[in-house]
Formats: C-alpha cells, structure tokens, sequence
C-alpha cells in the first residue's frame, strides 16, 4: 500500500515538474484547442472544410507532438483510453459512439505508430 | 488439463531444457491445434464440406490437371486461367491421397489437416524465433494467428489464396529475423525460402495476396533498417549492410522464382487485357467493394469481424441470414468484452516498449501492420475510405483489390499477434530476475487465460459450426451416387452441356448449393451456366438469349444460338430447387440420357456444328445488341461486328457478307428506360398508346431486306400472320404476305430499304387482362374492412374506397384487389389507371405476383396527392415464375378519424410488345461450297484442324472466348509452314474466327493458347529453383558435416 502511495506521489510530483516547465506551450494548445471549438461552433470554413470534431481531434494530438512534445507512448494512452471507452459503450450498446470512439483510437494509434518510426529512426540508443 | 500441461512445460524449461522429450512435450499442444479439422468431421457420418466457394473436387485428378494450362476450357467457353494454375500445390496435395486410392472424405480430411498444420507450425516456428524460450507465448501466438474471426470465412470456403498467405507470412519473417541474427546457415536459409515459395505459390490465385506478402516483408524491412539495434547504417559498415540486402534479395528470388509458373502468365495476362483504370469493371466482372465496405469501420476492423456475410439479416426477424453465430459475437456481453480485449493488448503493447531497445523494430513493423491492416481493411468505409478511394481511383490496377477486408486483414492479425506478443513476451522478460514469482506466475495464467479464451472466443473454427451443420445452407454434404455416374459419362462425349434451371445459384435438395455449375466438381466437361460474377460478359448474354428462347418455347432459335455455343447436351436437375419455369414439353422428347434426378437431353445433331467450324454464310450487325441477332442466324451462319477493324480489312466486304439489324422497339425502348433510370413522376403521370407499336430501322445499307418478327403470343396482340400483317413504313400503308414461319420467327417477302433511318409501324389490337376487359372495376375482391362502392353511370363508372379508422378495425391499408388474367410471367405488362384523392391519405398502387400464400415479388407506386382525376401507368416485369399476379389499389390509412378517400377508374392491365423485328439482308454472293473440316483437340491451349477442299476464301471459326492470345499457324499438307497470316477477329459475340485467302485447297493448322509457353518457361524456373535450393541445402550440409 505503502509502495503504491509512494508510487502514486511519485508520478503526480512528475506531471506537476511536467506542467510547471510547460506552462506555456500548455496554454497556447489550450488556445488552440478553444480556437477551434469556437471556430467550428460558428461554422466557419463550411461547407468547403467543415471542421469537425474529428478532425479537431486529430489536429490536436498533431499540434500535442510539436507544441507539448508529446511521445509515441502518450499518444498510445489515449489510443488505449478511447479503445476502453468504444468496448464499454459497445457493451451498453451506444454504437454510434462506440464506433467514434473506436475511431479517435484508431487515430491516435496512427499518430503513435508514426511517433514510434520516428523515435525509433531519430534514436540515439544503440546495443 | 491442457492449462496445466503448458504451464508445467513453462516452467520446466529450464532444467530440462535439452531433452527432445521435453521438445515433443512442447510441441504436442501445437500438433492438437493443427488436427483441428477432424473435429470438424467428427460424428458427421460419411460428408464433405463442400459449396459456394469452396469447390473441393469430387475427381482431384481432372482438377489437378486443369492447372497445367493457363487455359480453363470448363468454364463458360473458356476463359483465361493464368492465375488458377498457381493452385498446382494446393491440389496436388488432394491428388496424392486420390490416387492412392482413399476416400475422398479422407482426402478432404488430409488437405485440410494439412493446411491447418502448416498454418500453426509456421507461426509456432515465428513464435518460437522471435519470443525464444517463452512457450506460453508461443502458445498465445499460434492460438491467435490460428484461430480468429478472420480465419473463418477463410476456412469456410477453403480458400486457397488466404490459406497460403497466411501460412507463409510466418515463414518469410522468420527468415529475415534468422538472417538478421545470423542464428541459421545459409543452406537451410535457402531451403526455408524454397519451401516458403511453394507454400506461397496458392496466392497466385488471386495475386493481390501475393503482393501482400511483400508489403509485410518491405515493412519489416524497413522496421530491420530502422530499428537502433539492428540499424544497417548505423551498427554496420556500408559493405555489410550491402550484403545483407544482397542476402535477402537472393531469398526473396528464390521465393519469387518457385512462384515462376504463374507469375510470367498472369502478369502477362494483368497487363495485356485489364485496363490500369476502372481495371476490375473493364474485365465484365462485379465491383463489390462499396457493399462489401459496407460493414467495415474502424470498431468492427479492429476486432476481424468486417466480413459481409455477418451483417446480412432478414429484414422481419432480424436474425442473420447467412452466420447463425454471428448474434453471440454481436451480444452475448462476454464474447463482446474478449473482441476488444487482444487488440487492447495490442495497443498496450506499444505503451511499453522495455528498457531494451532489442526488439523495438518489431514493435515498429507489427505496430505499422496493424494500423496499415486496419485502414486497408476498411475499404471504402468512411472516413478513412474517402482515402482508400482517393488511391483506387488513381493507382492503376487498385481497382482489382475488391475485396479490401479479405486481401488485408491477415495484416491486422499479424499486428495483433505480434505485439500482443511483444507485451507478454517483455513482461515475462522483466519478471524473469525479478523477486516477484507470483507475478511471473499470474503473468503466465493470464497468458494462457486469453490463449484459451480465444480458442472458446473462435469456437465456430474449432467445432465446425463455421460450416453451419443442421441447417439448409450447411457445407456437409452428402453426395448422391448418380452425380459420380454422371460424371464418367460425360467425359466420354464431346460439346458444351448447358443447365437448367438456370438461376445463378445452383442450390439441390441434398443441400449443395454453387455459383457454378457442379458438373466441373466431377468431369472435364465444358459447361455454360450464368455467371454470377460477369453477369455481362458476351458468354453471359447468349446464355441468356438460350434461356430465354428455351422458356419461351422457341426451340429453333433455341438450337441455334445452342449451335453457336456448342451445345450438345441440356442438362436438366430434377434434384435443384428452383422457382424456374418448367421444362417444355418438347424438349422432354429429345432423346436422353437419365442418372437419379438428373436428366441429359440431347441437342438435336444438325444444330451442333462442332467447336471448329467453317462459317456459312457472314453478316455483319452490331455486337451491342448482338444477343438478339444471333437466334435469327442459321447454325452455321456468323455474326461479324460491323465495326471491328480487323473485319473492315477483308476485301469485297460488302458482297461478301450480309447485314442483319434490329428495330429498335418503341414499347420496349420505354421500358427500359422506365426500369433503369431514376423513379420519376413525369414518366408515370400519363396513359400510354397501346394502340401501336414502332420500330426505328437503321440500314446500313439500301438492298432487300428479309423482316423476321417473333412470334411469341402475336395472337396477344390481335396479330393473326396467316393473312399477312399491315404496316406502315414511313407512314405508308403495306401489307407484309408471310412467306415461311416457324416457332421463333415469321418471316415476311423482303421489303427494299434504303439506307439510313426508316420507321415501321405495326398496329396492335390489346386486351384489357382484368376484370374480363371491363373498365367499370366492379369485380374486385375486397382487401380489409372499409367501404368500397362502384359509381358513376356504366360510361364514367368509378370505384370509391373509404378507409375510415373505425371500420379497419386493425388500423390498416384496405385495397381493392384485381386477378391479371392470362398471365404469362414472360411477358412485361403495363398497369395504367385514373386516380382522385378525395382526402386522407396518398393512394396506392401494387402490382405483385404469389405463388399460392407465397409471395414473389411486390411493387409498389405511391400516388401523388391530387384532388383531381389524374392518369396513372407503370410497368411490372415479372418473376420468370408459375404464379399469380395481382394489382391492388388502396385506401391508404390514416390516424384521421375521417380516413382516406379515393377514387379509381379506368384500370387497364396490358402487355407490352416486345417482340423483335429483324431485318436480313443476305450477301450478294451466297456460299455454295465449304470446306471440309475435321479438328482434334491436344490439350485445352492446343487444337490441330485439317481442311480440305478450299475452293473459296472462307472463315474458320473457333468456338472459344476470344483472345489475341489465341494464335493460328498453317501448315502444308506435308507439315511445312505456309506463310499466311489470317485476319483474327471475334464472332458470335464471343469466339474467335480468322479469315483466309488464298490457301492451299487442302491444309492443316494449329491453334494455340500462346501464353502456355510462358507458363512453361515459368514452370522450368520454378522446378530449376527448387533443385537448386535443395543442392544449395545439401551442399551446406556436406561442408557442416566435413567442418565437424
């Protein structure tokens, strides 16, 4: 229990350091993210390039990699959560957003297969 | 019991890790897996699985020869089978137990063990070289490779290509890892690739999954070359990352070589006869990846269940159609769970990719495939399809990758596996030195908990349930004895066989059903069918036209379109279940010859002109609408395309040959459109002149023309051919004198025609088909309660429906209903009527046809809402059945107390003319001698003809599906070349014809498939691959054994 606490601390001590030296990029992708949200409640660009929450979605985790740095690995929990999230509502029997949200796991899983080739090829470890 | 066993083999690992003891302890649960298939026949009795697209040969040996010819002459008038000898391998395999004399149950049993062997030893041998010494998760990587949902179609139809692929995908990146890690010699290096090669070579058959194959090894490749630990340009000097590339080239030769035979072929036929663009509707065939994508978002892609079949459910009890088990896949809470556990582990999989960076470029090529695998797979599903499109429609031959899901889903089970693998196989790693054994412990429960638990999650794949036992579309047949007798027949005899009843899906009362004809399962025979997969191919249309005429009765044109087709033989199925017209009586008194419930009746003789004739008589038409010229043309008469190039090159072209033309039917030209352009109300709003009907002509040429009119049911249409019929041509009154009329067509003294547009108009006496002819609409049967009155005086007389809500009790439409009288399901028919909408609901119309309580075919035409009288018409073509047929006008109903109210009249229920009218002119100089012909048939790429008495020029037809491949040389008497080079055109819509000039009188020739010469140069690489691999092999094993 003990061991778990400490673990626990450990990691949101790591997310606080994390947040704090990224306190700007983190805002700006906030901006960002609002931006678009307003954008696409206003209804701009449509009907030539409707902006969708789809496609919110998948610029977001594009601009997480340039503005947050973000790793294959990250990318990968949000394929992983959005994988858990389709297999509920597919239990509950939502399949329309059972099949969104198996979608936006599927986007995520190309962003971090595409991080992974690039980490791996930009990768300095050796044997 | 099982769980224990791979436990205990688990942990007894490491103290007995030499002993081949423990090896064949290790490898026992993997041979279990691999004799899956005699589950599948347990308790069973003595069947086969046999149907649809599985095709298991009920004679091995004629189906193994077949593929030593790039030509199938079986089929259809024969078509190119370049691709299908790369199935050599495969019936090899169910040839040697055949030929040795066993059942051909044990046959099947031993071809299916067989592949369900190969397929889990090859992925237990990719386990074991990339997962070494972690045997549950070998176990974990066979149990899913093995057995998942995608593998179920796969097994349900034997599907060779899929089988190979998936057997070899395992064995190709073994040997890139081997070669990697330098853990295998040379020698035995090249023997894998050669035995990969061969395993592979059943991809052929459909070459998209060949390609697949290379695009897993590119990428894995490409992961090798990028991965840190083995990074070529990065770990290893420039020399040595040359002569691992120079390495792996050398395997991937001997694999492309073995494959040799089918390559040189098919490439030459993909990119001598399919367009780059549109390739797949080019070739006639169906584009099915919009319906086939239907079903294939990420969701259901990323859990393998993208099959078609699995969505398909009846529209009233919503239980699906063609999988019974697919329900518990859809909710049963506990197979829905376990579908996204494994890909959920995949996808962890890549959260944690170690602290040793060994093994990341398997994390990169499982994790490319997987993702790849899912966006291919989903086809033209959206979103990711508007892509998959966006790529078909421009990369030349994409088209041909129809069936996304099937080609490249063994990518996403390879992706799967692999970094499922990958998690389990690091963890165990991590917990190896660890202090937590318990950990290890319930890692490696959990591990063959999911291993287990896919195998009762895939149990339609173990059981056999994927064959459907017990039900009518089951895959367990047993066979009757009277089709094996049949089958010895029909390999004595020569000409075509054609079936009936003809619908596309042969479907018997012993339970078999095909999409081909089932007499290529037990003989050699050539036999035509209609095509479901190129319903409009030349071959397709004229079997058709033989259909039609047959059930027409009109048995002259019948035999001869049978003539032009080398029809010797009318293969009737007693045992088929079938709404097909019944045979004619007068057919039944051609002579025949009987097995059980099948009957084989034989053309009448002059009608079968044989396969290589000299034509008769030449006429030029237009092959568009070639299908209905050809029944009017004598046996050995021949249809030309007027404007083929090759054809405009023979000299005196105009006398020598005739004109044949059709008229283009006024009646039927609306038809057409009405059926095969959008619904709309203009076409509909309005009453139709039934008085006559027109034929546009357009003559070639000016000369006398012969006019030949059908003569089904002219009666029908006040039209009595004795006395001669009246007509107007141009708008001027003559009178056509029969001059010879027999059960297809009457022919008329010939009328001059000058060339260019003339206009024939025949008019036509119609009857009323209802209510004996009488418009007042009085004798109906009434359809549900509701208030039905017949009004207005006997000239204007009306029919009132009022559905009010309180009479229908059961709140429904009421209608009243009227008979068709002397219904003739091979007829079209015209319904036209006047409607008023007094209020309530919109009317509407139904036409419909039953047989007894069942019904047929409905069509429905809702009315538009108009409080006047209104015209009405619509056309109704039948089901080609003995039925029934109804029209019903309702009373719609309403929640509105008030109901519905409307008015009829002037029901009128009317065929419609569609017979032809065809017009001959016959050429100026008629053909008074032929030559003498006799031919013998070498192999199906190989004919020899002799001819004698060549007067004249003349043309040798060759009654197979035309190619430019087909080649003709000639040879004197003596067996010296003669240097003449025929014109090589297509006749008959589909065949194949040369025309000479200036022969010899008598002399021989040969006509030939050129493209089996490259499947023999093919077949020489491919068997001098194989030697060489095994020298290679030997060779490598000679020098171990001196070095030792």
């Amino acid at each position: 229990m003990k061991y778990t606490e400490n673990y626990l601390g450990e990691i949101v001590e790591r997310v606080k350091e994390w947040t704090r030296v990224r306190q700007f990029q983190i805002t700006v992708f906030n901006i960002l993210l609002m931006l678009l949200i307003l954008l696409r409640s206003a209804g701009y660009f449509a009907p030539y390039f409707p902006i969708t929450i789809n496609s919110i979605f998948l610029a977001m985790l594009l601009l997480s990699v340039f503005i947050l740095g973000t790793r294959s690995a990250s990318v990968g929990l949000v394929a992983f959560f959005f994988w858990t999230l389709a297999a509920i509502l597919r239990i509950l029997e939502i399949n329309v957003w059972s099949e969104r949200a198996a979608l936006y796991a599927f986007e995520a899983l190309v962003v971090c297969v595409l991080l992974l080739v690039l980490e791996t090829i930009f990768s300095k470890k050796k044997l | 019991m099982l769980l224990g066993w791979l436990m205990s083999c688990a942990f007894m690992n490491h103290w007995i890790k030499k002993s081949n003891l423990l090896n064949l302890f290790k490898t026992l649960p993997f041979i279990l897996l691999g004799l899956t298939p005699l589950l599948w026949f347990f308790g069973k009795g003595d069947v086969l699985i046999n149907g649809i697209d599985t095709n298991f040969p009920l004679n091995p040996s004629t189906w193994l020869e077949r593929r030593f010819y790039v030509w199938n002459n079986v089929t259809n008038a024969g078509v190119d089978f370049s691709s299908s000898v790369a199935g050599l391998f495969f019936h090899l395999i169910q040839f040697i137990p055949y030929k040795l004399g066993f059942s051909l149950q044990f046959v099947e049993i031993f071809s299916l063990t067989f592949w369900f062997l190969l397929l889990t030893f090859s992925s237990y041998y990719l386990a074991k070289t990339i997962f070494p010494k972690k045997i549950v998760v070998h176990f974990f990587f066979v149990s899913f490779y093995v057995f998942n949902i995608y593998l179920f179609n796969t097994w349900e139809n034997v599907k060779v290509a899929n089988l190979a692929l998936m057997a070899s995908i395992p064995l190709a990146i073994a040997i890139l890892v081997k070669l990697q890690k330098k853990s295998i010699n040379y020698g035995n290096l090249t023997l894998l690739a050669a035995t990969t090669g061969i395993i592979l070579t059943g991809s052929g058959i459909n070459p998209a999954y060949f390609l697949v194959l290379i695009l897993v090894v590119g990428i894995f490749y490409l992961s090798l070359l990028i991965a840190p630990a083995t990074n070529l340009f990065i770990n290893q000097p420039y020399k040595k990352c040359v002569s691992t590339f120079l390495k792996l080239l050398f395997l991937g030769l001997i694999i492309i070589c073995i494959n040799m035979f089918w390559i040189l072929p098919t490439t030459h036929f993909i990119f001598g006869n399919i367009a780059g663009d549109k390739s797949i509707d080019k070739i006639g065939f169906t584009n099915w990846i919009d319906s086939l994508s239907e079903n294939t978002g990420v969701l259901n892609i990323m859990r393998l269940q993208g099959a078609w079949d699995w969505y398909s459910v009846d529209q009233t009890t919503n239980l699906p159609l063609y999988i019974p088990y697919a329900l518990n896949y859809f909710h049963n809470i506990i197979f829905v769970l376990f579908s996204f556990l494994i890909p959920g582990i995949a996808i962890v999989s890549l959260l944690f990719r170690g602290k040793i960076w060994k093994n990341n470029y398997l994390s990169v090529a499982f994790g490319i495939m997987f993702v790849l695998g899912v966006f291919l797979g989903a086809g033209t599903h959206l979103p990711t399809g508007s892509a998959y499109r966006w790529v078909s429609e421009r990369l030349p031959f994409f088209t041909l990758f129809r069936s996304p899901w099937y080609i490249f889903t063994p990518l996403t089970v390879l992706g799967i596996a692999g970094l499922s693998g990958l998690l389990f196989s690091k963890v165990l790693n991590g917990l190896e030195n660890g202090k937590l054994a318990i950990a290890k412990w319930l890692t490696t429960f959990f591990i063959l908990a999911v291993s287990l638990g896919n195998l009762v999650y895939s149990y339609p794949l173990v059981t056999g349930k994927i064959f459907r036992p017990g039900r009518s579309d089951g895959f367990y047949i047993n066979f009757p004895a009277y089709i094996f007798d049949a089958g010895k027949w029909l390999q004595q005899g020569h000409g075509r066989v054609i079936g009936y009843p003809d619908d596309e899906i042969e479907n018997f009362h012993w339970k078999y059903r095909g999409i081909e004809s089932i007499l290529q399962l037990v003989s050699n025979r050539e036999v035509l069918f209609s095509p479901l997969n190129a319903p409009d191919s030349p071959q397709s249309k004229l079997v058709h036209e033989f259909y039609t005429s047959l059930k027409r009765r009109e048995l002259n044109s019948m035999e001869k379109i049978g003539a032009k087709l080398d029809i010797s033989l009318l293969f009737y199925k007693a045992d088929q279940d079938s709404i097909a017209l019944k045979l004619p009586e007068e057919v039944k008194n051609f002579s025949s010859q009987s097995f059980g419930k099948w009957i084989f009746y034989k053309m009448p003789t002059q009608a079968n002109p044989q396969k290589i004739y000299a034509a008769s008589d030449i006429f030029l038409g237009d092959f568009k609408k070639g299908a209905s010229l050809i029944g009017a043309l004598d046996e050995r008469d021949i249809l030309l395309e007027e404007n083929d190039s090759e054809v405009k090159k023979i000299p005196r072209i105009e006398e020598n040959f005739g004109n044949v033309i059709i008229g283009k039917n006024s009646w039927a030209d609306e038809y057409y459109y009405f059926a095969n352009y959008p619904s709309t109300l203009s076409n509909r709003l309005q009453f139709r002149d039934i008085s006559k009907v027109e034929f546009e002509i357009d003559a070639p040429k000016s000369g006398k023309y012969t006019p030949m009119l059908e003569t089904y049911r002219l009666e029908d249409f006040g039209l009595d051919v004795s006395k001669g019929i009246e007509v107007l041509i141009d708008g001027k009154k003559y009178l056509w004198n029969k001059t010879r009329m027999d059960d297809s067509y009457v022919y008329f003294e010939p009328i001059e025609l000058i060339q260019g547009l003339t206009t024939v108009t025949i008019p036509l006496v119609e009857s009323n088909l209802v209510n004996n002819g009488n418009k007042t609409l009085s004798n109906f049967i009434s359809n549900g309660l509701g208030d039905y009155k017949v009004l207005g005086d006997e000239s204007e007389a009306y029919l009132s429906i009022i559905n009010k809500r309180a009479e229908s009790r059961d709140d429904r439409d009421i209608s009243a209903l009227f008979k068709v009288e002397k219904f003739d399901p091979l007829s079209i028919y015209l319904v036209q009527f006047k409607y008023k909408q007094v209020y309530g609901n919109n009317g509407l119309a139904i036409a419909g046809q039953n047989i007894g309580n069942t019904l047929v075919k409905i069509q429905q035409e809702r009315l538009p809402n108009y409080p006047e009288w209104n015209p009405f018409s619509f056309y109704y073509e039948p089901v080609k059945t003995e039925s029934e047929m109804k029209i019903e006008l309702v009373s719609p109903f309403i929640q509105d107390p008030l109901g519905t109210k409307i008015l009829y009249s002037d029901l009128g229920i009317y065929k419609v003319f569609t017979n032809r009218l065809i017009l001959i002119r016959q050429p100026s100089v008629l053909t008074t001698s032929l030559p003498n012909l006799s031919f013998n048939q070498i192999n199906p790429t190989e004919y020899e003809a002799k001819i004698d008495n060549a007067e004249f020029p003349h043309t040798i037809v060759f009654s197979e599906s035309y190619s430019p491949d087909w080649k003709i040389s000639v040879f004197a008497d003596g067996g010296n070349p003669v240097s003449i080079k025929p014109l090589h055109f297509s006749a008959n819509l589909y065949a194949n014809a040369w025309y000479f000039d200036k022969t010899p009188s008598s002399y021989n020739i040969k006509i030939y498939y050129w493209p089996q010469k490259l499947f023999i140069i093919g077949a020489s690489i491919s068997i001098m691959t194989i030697i060489f691999s095994i020298a290679l092999f030997l060779l490598g094993r000679r020098k171990r054994n001196e070095i030792h």
